[in-house]
């Protein structure tokens, strides 16, 4: 990743300190800072309208009722399932 | 240990790619800027363009939601909030860009044909880069030799 980046960055600097033969280093460094600005509207774009559905989908889930709650087993009740649970599984009643 | 999409790890995702971008546009502003002009008018541009079809995209996928939370009023109200915010900016940027014409486009209509090119041509460049950066962490991670889970006895 390191390589990478010291590759990109030196291309970078080249590219904006030399002169080619098509395009001048300063016609690059405005092409790039263009570019950029590009980049820079694009993604901030996309990010507010996800952040628009994000906000309206947070809103609604919100005011969505609580789920259906059930109470507590009973003493009874926790004895018939144990119950069931020991006749149904191997290992005995425990 | 949160997962990346968490809120308190969602700027770990943002952040990077705004630094770099920061990084680089002040690189260009100490080495010297030829006639940036027009930065303003590209920066409204690409903002209006990929607003516009990433919330039409959505604006689809909230009819998804609605379908499947039954919540009807949903995409209604995301796309209200979308056309204000959407008609806020366009506002904003002829108030203050002028008349977003680039490069001699004599129409409206040649000018939003050339922004939705310029669009496509920049998420490439996106997707290009995110899959290079992608590939090359997924090529470190897997290329460690996994930690013995127990120590052999001796």
């Amino acid at each position: 990743m390191a390589v990478f980046g010291l590759l990109f960055l030196g291309l970078l600097l080249t590219v904006i300190n030399l002169d080619g033969t098509l395009t001048t280093a300063e016609e690059m460094r405005s092409h790039l800072w263009l570019v950029s600005a590009d980049i820079f509207g694009t993604v901030l774009g996309i990010l507010l309208a996800v952040f628009i559905v994000a906000a309206v989908v947070t809103k609604y889930e919100k005011s969505l009722p609580e789920p259906h709650t059930v109470s507590e087993l009973t003493v009874e009740e926790k004895e018939l399932l144990l119950m069931h649970l020991g006749n149904n599984l191997e290992g005995g009643n425990k | 240990m949160t997962p990346l999409t968490s809120n308190r790890r969602w700027p770990l995702l943002v952040l990077p790619m705004f630094g770099c971008l920061l990084v680089l546009m002040l690189v260009l502003f100490l080495f010297g800027l030829g006639d940036v002009s027009e930065s303003f008018k590209r920066f409204t541009n690409a903002l209006l363009t990929s607003f516009s079809i990433s919330a039409a995209v959505l604006a689809i996928a909230m009819w998804s939601y609605a379908d499947s939370r039954e919540r009807p009023m949903a995409p209604v109200l995301a796309i209200g909030l979308m056309a204000m915010v959407g008609g806020i900016l366009t506002f904003s940027g002829l108030r203050f860009a002028g008349d977003l014409m680039l490069e001699a486009n004599g129409t409206p209509m040649a000018q939003i044909l050339y922004n939705i090119v310029q669009l496509l041509v920049i998420i490439s460049a996106i997707a290009i880069a995110g899959g290079l950066v992608l590939g090359t962490a997924f090529s470190l991670i897997t290329a460690r030799q996994p930690e013995p889970l127990f120590n052999e006895e001796e």
